[in-house]
Parts: C-alpha cells; structure tokens; sequence
C-alpha cells in the first residue's frame, strides 16, 4: 500500500506557520526564563501578528486550495486573517497593563491570544468540515482558558466553566450537523463539492435540513445570536476585560468567517430554508440584544447584550446573501473590530486597576476630567450606535441596503427600529460623561502608552474608514467575488 | 501625488490650517490668550499669502479643477474637490484678506476679554468653513461648508452668551438661515434626483446647453435661491442679521458685512449660468432683492444705533447685488456688475464698521448721536477713514462704490421696465441719506439737547454695549473708559487704513477684475443720463442729510419726521419682527410643536417608557432563564433546535 503525498505549499500557510511558531516561542521562553523575570512577550506577540500581516498582504490576490484542497487561499480568507491579526493586536496592547496590575502578565496569556488566532484563521480558510471544526475547537479551547485566567476570581471560573459546557455543547452540535450532511452527501465534507452532492438525492432532504439547523444552532452560539446568547453576559462580565474585548470580536468574526463561508458556499440552493431562520434569528436576536442593553448598569454587561444586537445586525446580512451582504458583513465586522475594541480600551482605562469602576455612573464627569477620553468614548458610542460619519454608520448603511435590495423591507425596518432604540443606551453613556457631574474623585486615570495608542488608533480608523468607506468597499467587493450562488 | 502639486497643496493648506487651529485652540491653548492668538495668525496668514499668490498666478488661466470621488457604494458618489477659476479666486482673496484684517483687528479690540481664546478658534472656524465654500467644487461640499459658516456664526453672534439678547440674537441668526437652508437643501435634492450631478462645473455647462429641463431649473432654481435669502438676508429673512449686530464688531465686520452674508450672493455667481437659464427664477429674484433694497434703506434710515444702521445698509446694499445679477440675467448680461460690487462693498463695509467698532470701543456706546456729542471726531484716522467709507457707501467718485453701483444701474436700465432702474435710484438716494446722517452728525455734532427729540436715541449714556469685562466704564464719570492721549492701538488702525486704500483704488480696477472675471472686459458705451441720474441722487441724499443733520441750525430730527405714520413704520422696522412673531406663535408653536410635542410626550416618550417597564418585568422573567443552572440554558437550546427543525421539515 502506498501513501502519496500530495504537494503543497507552505507559503499559502505562511501566517498560520508564523503564529504557531511564535506562539510555541512564547511558551518556551516563558518556561525557560527564569522567574521573576519579565520577558516583553508582548511585544514577541505583536511581531509575530505583524509578520502574519505582512504574510497575508504577500498573499493578496492568489486563488485557488491547498493542502488537498483543504485550504482556500481567497481574498475572502486573507481579508478576515487581517481583522483577526487586528483584532489580536490590539488585544496584545489593552491587555499588558491591565494584566500587569492583577499580576498576571503572564507567557501564557499571549501565546493563548496567539494560537486562537491561529484557530480563527483556519476557520476563515478552511474549505472542509473538519477544518472549520478543527480551527473553531484550536480558538475555543484557547477562549476557554483566557476566560478562566483570573483563577483566583470566582466570577472568571464561572466565566470559563460556563462558557466550556455551553461551548462544548454547541461543538456538539455543530459536529453533529456536519455528521447528518456526511451522510446526506454521501461522503464529503469539502465545501466545494457539497452543493452538487447534496442536490444529488431528493430522499436526503430531511437529512440535509437537520444538519443546516444544526450547522445553524452551532454557529449561532458562537456568534452569539439568540436565543443561543445566554452564556454571552455572564461570560463577558466574568472574563478578563482584555479578553472579553477578544471574544466579542475576533471570535464573533471568526465564527461569521466561517458561518457565510459555509452557507453562502454549499447551501445557496436551499436558501430559502435557512433564510427564514436566519430572519427570525436576526430579528430576536437584534431585539434581544438592544432591549437588555437599556437596563443594564454594568458597561461590560452593556456591551456584552450590545455585542449580541451586533450579532443580529450582522446576521440580517447573512440573510440578505446578496453580492452586497456579503461584502457588508466583511466590512462591518471591521468596523466593529475597531470600535468595540476602542471601546474596551476606554473601559479598562476608566476602570483604574483591577477592573475598580466598572458601572456606568462612574461615567459621570469624564468629560470635563479627561476631555479627550471622554470624547474618543463618545465617538465609540456614536460609531455603535450607527451615527454618521464614523464606520458605524457607513456599516449600518451597507447592511441595511443589502437587506433591501434582497427584498426584505421588513427587516430593514426593525433593523432601523433597533438602531433607535440602541441609540438610548449608547447616548446615555455619552450623557453621563458630558452632563453629569463626578459622583466622586475616582482617583487618576493611569495612561500606559498601549493602551492610549489602542484608543488613539481606534478612534482614527473608526473615523477614517467611516468617512472615507470606498477603498474597503473595493477590496471586500473583490473578496466576496468567490461566492458564485449570491 | 499631493506635495509635487503646489496647487493642490496650497487648496489643501488653505482648509487644513484653518481647522488644526480651530481643533488646537479649542482642545489645548483655549485658556492661553497669546498662543491661541498665535496659532490662529498663522493659520490665517498663510491662507491669505496663498490666495493672493493663486490670484495673480491662476488669475487668467483656465479653470483649474481637482475632484476627489467621495465614495461609499457604486451607486452613491460624490465628488468633493476644489475649483479654482476667477469667480472663486476673487472670492478667495477678499475673504482671506478681511478675514486676516479682522484678526490683526482683534487683536486690540478684544483685548483683554475672557473669552480671547475662543473668540480665535471660533474666527479660525469661520475661516475654515468660509474658504471651503469658496474653492468648493460641488455644491454639496459648498452646502456643507454653508452650514459651517452658519454655525461659526451662531458661535461669533452669542459670543458674549452671558448676554441674554446675544444668545438670543445668535438663536434667532441660526434658526431663521435655517428656513432658508432648508429650500436650498430641496434645491440640491431636486438636482440630483433629476439630473445627477452637483458638480459645480457640471450643472453650469448644463444649463447653458439647454440639457436639463426648464421646470428643474426654475424649481431648484428658487428652492436654492431660499438659501440665498437666509443667507444674504434678502426679505422677508433679513430679520436676523440687524440683531446679529449683538456680536463683537470685527465679527460684524467680517461676518455679517463683508464674506459671509455675501455668501449667497457670492452663490448666485457661483451658478450665474444656471440661474440666468430661467427668467422666471431670475424675475422672482429681482422682485425680492429690490423690495429688501427698500424696506432696509428706510429701516436705516430711522436707526440710532450706529450698528444698526450699517446693518440695515448691508441688507440693502446685498439686496442692491442680487438685483444687479438679476437684472444682468434677464437682460442677458455678465455677472460682473453684480460681483464687482460685492467686491467693493466688501471693502468699504468692512471699513466701516471696524471704524464704528473702534468708536464703540471707546465709548462705550453704540448710540452714534452719543459718541457724536462725546467727541467722536477727535478720533481723526477713524473718522476719516468712516467718511471715505460712506462716500464709498453713498456712490460718490472716486470711491469703489461709485463705479460698481453705476454698473448695477447700467444693468438695471437695460431691462424693459424702467420702473426697476427707478426704485434703484431711489434706493441710491436713500443709501447716500442714512449713510451721511450718521456722517454729518459725527463731524458736526451739536449739544446733547438738540438730539433729544431723535426718536429712539437715550439721551444719557448707556452701558457699553457689549460685555467686555476689561473695560471698567462704571466708575468713570465720563463715560468712557480709555484717555483720548492713549489713542487707538495701531493693529486697530493699520487695518482700517489697509481697507481704506482699497476702497480708494479698487474703483480703477475694474477694467483689470472684468478681464479676469469674463476673459475680455467690454468697452462700456457711457451713459450720460443715468451717470448724471445716479450722481445727482447720491448728492441729493447727501444734500438732505446735511439740511436735516449737518448744519448749523438743522432740526436734528430727519425729514421722516414729516411723516409720523412712515416714521414709526420704518421706526418698527416695518413690523417684520411682529410678523414674524406672530407667524410663529399662531404656526410653529401653536400647530407644529404642538402636535410635535403631543407625540413626543404620548409616542415617543410613552413607547419608551413602555419597553423601560417591559425590560424590567422581562428582567425578571430573564433572569429566571439566566440562572446559574446550566441545564435551563441547555434544555433552551434543544428547544430552540427541535424548532428549528421541526420549521425546516414543515417548510418542505
């Protein structure tokens, strides 16, 4: 019997490889210095990250698989690679102070960023099943653990353990919905062959819809849309600051990464089965997510409930599937990877050490005390809410016209409708920072350089990519180009 | 692409500077009187190199024009950019000049005020917003830029917010331009929807090619014109700009006389092309510009308030251009009648009201029958320099105004009807009145008692003006706080100097500005009868004012007196006010906000107060579901799936 292995190159890998490698750096430097001693793995993380972009931007423009076909390399797979990269970058840069005051800088910590990142990416690219899979399980076992880091706090070990029953249960799920379109396309699993083998046999229907609605089900929990959002609050109030800033956007974009690859790709011949779905999905889970956000006091809780109504914006693209959709969903999670992150940034700013002030009253009088903290936050706020001219609004804008132009009006609507009413909570943040004296003397705000560049960055890019929209517009065009079906 | 193109460069200097100044001032030296004078200098200066450089290097070249696309999806485009021909590079150097006159200017006249730095970050704004208007290439980055100006000069009018009736006054500019805004806004929506472009270059080679339909023409036409109204304070808007004389005098020098109400007129130019293509928009115009060129004369007329009046006279003189572009346009003329005499009137307005600035700076009063009785002559280069103005203002040779008012009526007398080239002459004869009143009783000014009987004028003298806490006239029991041997400072001189040269040499320039603005300038058959006509009319109104006002044994009570009814009518400003009172307590209030206010408290107010409860009832119930209890989450989930389902085979 003889193995023949097939050819491949390393290079269409070649941001993967590094992360890896940087990552496995990370964790023998950090078991090989000796303790006590500080190693800036911080910054081994960010050169790692900036070479995996640099990689990606070689990358730029090649089409076609590897790996036996497991892996695309598409513009599709290389524009989300550098939103995660993004999105891990400034993770790497809010989290050092942060996790210097708790004392818990640790080698771990990056190299856990790193390899999640990793698992993002083959999430992105992989053009099979179990790939997909394997990359959801590399980032979430990462998660599991970065939620989890605070071991001594109570609240991060009920973050990590909630977060790993439902998220193991949810990759259940996912693998059992991969298990039914298996055995309903009568033995693949690549994305690429699934829509002929699944149109093959009428008799394989059932099969087929179970396994959409488990694919559904599972991608909807790490999406967090509802009603699969439960695990969202408790977890992101739980887990470290700099890692609910992780999960609410890079894992959110890894997951809708691999969720429209997966739909727009093999399943647009059932679409109106899944779209149907997907509209109530986007409809509770838009709803859901903003209703909750008014009542919350907790500004991780409120962006938590705030992440899952961003979910369900991003979800109205996915039911869209149009040509415009798609590249609304790319642009958008960009986008949001830079204000949520900014926003982030300003709350483990206000929040002093260890996570102090954490409610939203503690708002009160930013404003006057640090003006351009207050004003970067209200601009965070404002891009959230969707208010012209930051990317917010440009996002909002594409989405809404991709729903419209596929014909739901109605969504449309109550896609605007929950704008109006996010608005409420997002102002009042703004409300409190410039209208609302200091309830006390919080004490100073301590400026580490990362963090103010983070904040500093966001806000420009929030700025820039929102009112000059046309040069990414261009490129997720070209990216969305491979799906054929929309 | 950018630092290879000193063109381009200097456009985008000429926007830039002016915004880092205003961001920097506003966000750090805000408390620092000196720096943020410095930053704002600068920031004003080398706008001003640069549009005197583009002038006299662009100045007979063809259009140069840079468009950016400004993009957000396939189907939504547009161009911003900026557009560099003669009707935008004049334009240019008379803003960047007063607007750097009137900071040099400001220097002494706001010295000392609390509000020092953001008085320059705001003057900054305007400059930013105005320059952007001018080199705009599109009328939507014109629009937007339109609306910065209207908002820097809320800021400049309310500056001394402290002061109820400027806040009010700054309210009042800001919601009554709005009306116009809002036809002006329609205007551009019409033209796009129905023709697709707002390209500035575009829509003018349209029009004159006959490619777009007349109806669009005459309806975005007049909707744009609104603007213009609101802007250029042409009736029945003009109510705001008399009371936004509450601001710093500079800023009514800078802003409500000489660049920013010359906007809209400076608007009709920009689109000449397309307004002259409906003479139905154009007839419209010539009717409202001349009703305002009347109604403000004889407001200005009736006024004691030295502000007052210049501000009434801007009204007129803006009411005086657009009748000047309207009339050219139905007698198929050029615009330079119209634009020639913004430029003077931009320098000798300018002029005029520094010079009352440094009068009312140092008396503490805005009354000029008061400064006339305190020894307002003594003050010689203001004095002067104010007289030369109004003989400029009145039309007299060799001044600037002389020339371009006799274009506007040689254009006016090209029309059929004459009746229009009458009322202009009329208005000329007025102008010349009311100018030299204020003239007369400042260079002969007779004992207080004489002006007790001038209706409106308080006899005493009234506190000064505006807030300057500085200036502590209350313990001086002459009224005024500074010495007569202190003099006025230079920097408030040398600018009053600077505008009084060009209004002395801007008159002979004409033959230089036509062939810059048209290409080739047009020998002009002379027209004896209407240059005696307008000569005899300014000389009459200036012999008038000096029977009523000037001589020895003059009444001091104005020929207006003859009439009392006409009187008080001009008196009340024509009731506009009261009408415009009226017409928003019985409409806007009593049926809009109204209604408006019932759906907000009942709709708005209500709904969100219904998903407040709901939230905190449905907390409970959620909370239920969000236990600890993972199970609950699970079973939810199975639930959810077994839907799902269960809907995907039901579906089939």
């Amino acid at each position: 019997m003889t193995f023949t292995i097939p050819s491949f190159h390393l290079s269409s890998i070649g941001p993967w490889l590094t992360l890896t490698v940087t990552a496995i750096l990370i964790l023998v430097l950090d078991a090989l210095s000796p303790k006590g001693r500080k190693v800036c793995f911080s910054w081994l993380a960010l050169a790692g990250l900036a070479v995996a972009a640099f990689q990606t931007i070689g990358l730029w423009g090649s089409t076609g698989t590897d790996f036996a076909r497991m892996v695309y390399i598409d513009d599709f797979a290389n524009f989300f690679y550098l939103i995660f990269i993004l999105g891990a970058a400034l993770t790497v840069l809010i989290s050092r102070q942060y996790l210097e005051d708790y004392g818990k800088n640790m080698g771990e910590y990056y190299a856990l960023i790193i390899f999640a990142t990793v698992g993002m990416m083959l999430m992105a690219a992989g053009s099979h099943l179990i790939m997909i899979f394997l990359g959801l399980e590399i980032m979430s076992i990462a998660v599991y653990v970065l939620a989890g880091l605070f071991r001594e706090d109570l609240r991060s070990n009920e973050a990590a353990l909630k977060y790993l029953i439902l998220g193991s249960f949810s990759s259940a799920f996912l693998l059992f919905g991969m298990a039914m379109l298996y055995g309903a396309s009568g033995g693949t699993l690549f994305l690429n062959d699934l829509p002929l083998r699944l149109g093959a046999d009428p008799a394989m229907a059932p099969l087929v819809l179970l396994g959409v609605g488990l694919l559904i089900v599972g991608f909807g929990f790490k999406v967090a849309a509802a009603p699969f959002h439960m695990w969202t609050p408790d977890v992101y109030e739980g887990a470290p600051t700099s890692v609910t800033a992780f999960m609410a956007v890079a894992v959110k974009a890894a997951a809708f990464a691999a969720f429209a690859r997966v739909f727009f790709l093999a399943f647009p011949a059932i679409k109106v089965d899944w779209n149907m779905v997907l509209w109530v999905l986007a409809v509770a889970t838009m709803t859901i997510g903003n209703v909750a956000a008014i009542s919350q006091t907790n500004i991780k809780r409120m962006l938590a409930y705030s992440s899952i109504a961003h979910a369900g914006y991003l979800l109205m693209a996915m039911v869209a599937a149009n040509q415009l959709g798609a590249m609304s969903l790319l642009y958008y999670l960009l986008a949001y990877t830079l204000m949520n992150l900014g926003a982030f940034g300003v709350v483990i700013l206000v929040g002093r050490k260890k996570d102090s002030y954490l409610n939203i009253y503690d708002y009160s009088g930013l404003g006057a005390a640090h003006p351009v903290l207050a004003a970067s936050m209200a601009l965070f706020m404002f891009a959230l809410a969707g208010i012209p001219p930051t990317a917010g609004f440009v996002g909002k804008f594409y989405i809404f016209s991709a729903a419209i132009q596929a014909g739901y009006i109605w969504l449309a609507i109550i896609g605007v409708m929950n704008s109006l009413v996010s608005v409420f909570y997002y102002l009042r943040i703004t409300v409190l920072m410039y209208m609302k004296p200091a309830e006390a003397d919080l004490g100073p705000v301590v400026f580490s350089p990362a963090l103010t560049a983070v904040v500093a960055l966001t806000a420009a890019g929030v700025l820039a990519i929102g009112i000059f929209p046309g040069c990414l517009y261009n490129l997720a065009m070209n990216a969305v180009k491979i799906f054929p079906g929309l | 692409m950018v630092f290879s193109d000193p063109i381009l460069l200097g456009c985008l200097l000429t926007v830039f500077l002016p915004l880092s100044a205003f961001a920097l001032i506003m966000i750090f030296t805000r408390d620092n009187p000196k720096l943020s004078l410095a930053i704002s200098l600068v920031a004003a200066t080398i706008p001003l190199i640069i549009a005197w450089t583009f002038f006299f290097k662009l100045g007979g070249r063809a259009p140069i024009i840079y468009n950016f696309d400004w993009m957000v999806s396939d189907l939504v485009k547009v161009p911003f950019g900026f557009l560099l021909d003669p009707t935008s590079l004049v334009m240019f150097v008379i803003v960047a000049t007063i607007s750097w006159l009137v900071q040099v200017y400001s220097i002494g006249y706001m010295a000392g005020d609390p509000g020092f730095g953001r008085y320059y970050a705001d003057l900054s704004l305007f400059a930013l917003a105005m320059l952007t208007l001018v080199i705009s290439s599109g009328l939507l980055q014109l629009y937007i830029a339109w609306e910065l100006v209207g908002l820097a000069s809320y800021l400049l009018i309310g500056f001394w917010y402290e002061k109820f009736s400027a806040s009010e006054a700054g309210k009042k500019a800001f919601v009554v331009t709005r009306f116009g805004d809002i036809g002006f806004f329609m205007g551009l929506v019409f033209l796009v929807i129905f023709y697709g472009s707002l390209d500035i270059a575009t829509v003018n080679s349209a029009a004159v090619a006959n490619s777009m339909p007349p109806w669009l023409i005459t309806t975005s036409g007049l909707l744009i014109f609104c603007g213009v109204m609101g802007k250029s304070a042409q009736f029945p808007l003009h109510v705001w700009l008399p009371d936004a004389m509450e601001g710093p005098t500079p800023v009514s020098a800078l802003l409500h006389s000489a660049t920013m109400v010359a906007a809209g007129v400076f608007l009709m130019t920009r689109i000449f092309p397309f307004f002259a293509a409906s003479a139905t928009t154009m007839t419209v115009i010539l009717a409202i510009s001349t009703l305002t060129l009347i109604l403000s004369s004889t407001i200005a007329l009736a006024a004691t308030d030295i502000k007052q009046v210049w501000a009434y006279s801007t009204v007129s003189q803006l009411g005086f251009m657009a009748m000047g572009l309207a009339a050219a346009a139905l007698a198929s003329g050029t615009l330079f009648a119209g634009y020639y005499h913004l430029t003077t009137h931009a320098a000798f307005k300018a002029l005029l009201f520094l010079c009352s600035g440094v009068f009312i700076h140092h008396f503490g009063t805005n009354d000029f029958f008061t400064m006339a009785t305190q020894g307002g002559r003594k003050l010689v280069i203001p004095m002067a320099c104010i007289t030369i103005a109004a003989l400029a203002l009145a039309g007299i040779f060799p001044f600037a105004g002389f020339f371009s008012k006799e274009l506007i009526l040689t254009a006016l007398a090209h029309l059929d009807n004459k009746l229009w080239l009458v009322l202009g002459l009329f208005g000329a004869f007025l102008t010349a009145y009311y100018s030299f009143r204020v003239i007369f009783v400042m260079l002969f000014p007779k004992s207080p008692e004489a002006y007790s009987k001038v209706p409106g004028h308080i006899a005493h003298v009234e506190d000064e003006a505006h807030g300057h806490g500085a200036h502590g006239h209350a313990d001086d029991a002459h009224g005024h706080g500074h010495d007569e041997h202190h003099g006025v400072p230079w920097v408030m001189i040398f600018p009053l100097l600077v505008l009084a040269s060009f209004t002395l040499i801007l008159g002979f320039c004409q033959d230089y500005l036509e062939k810059l603005l048209l290409g080739a300038s047009h020998p002009h058959a002379m027209n004896y009868f209407l240059l005696v006509a307008a000569v005899g009319c300014a000389l009459s109104g200036i012999a008038l004012a000096w029977l009523d006002w000037g001589r020895k044994d003059a009444k001091c009570v104005g020929f207006i007196s003859r009439f009392p009814a006409l009187q008080t009518f001009f008196i009340q400003k024509w009731y506009m006010d009261h009408f415009w009172r009226w017409f928003l307590n019985r409409f806007i209030y009593g049926i809009f906000s109204k209604w408006f206010t019932y759906n907000d408290r009942r709709v708005v107010d209500g709904g969100v107060d219904a998903v407040a409860f709901s939230t905190v009832g449905s907390g409970r119930l959620l909370s239920f579901i969000q236990t600890a209890f993972l199970q609950y989450n699970l079973l939810f989930m199975v639930v959810v799936l077994a839907g799902v389902g269960i809907y995907l085979m039901m579906g089939r």
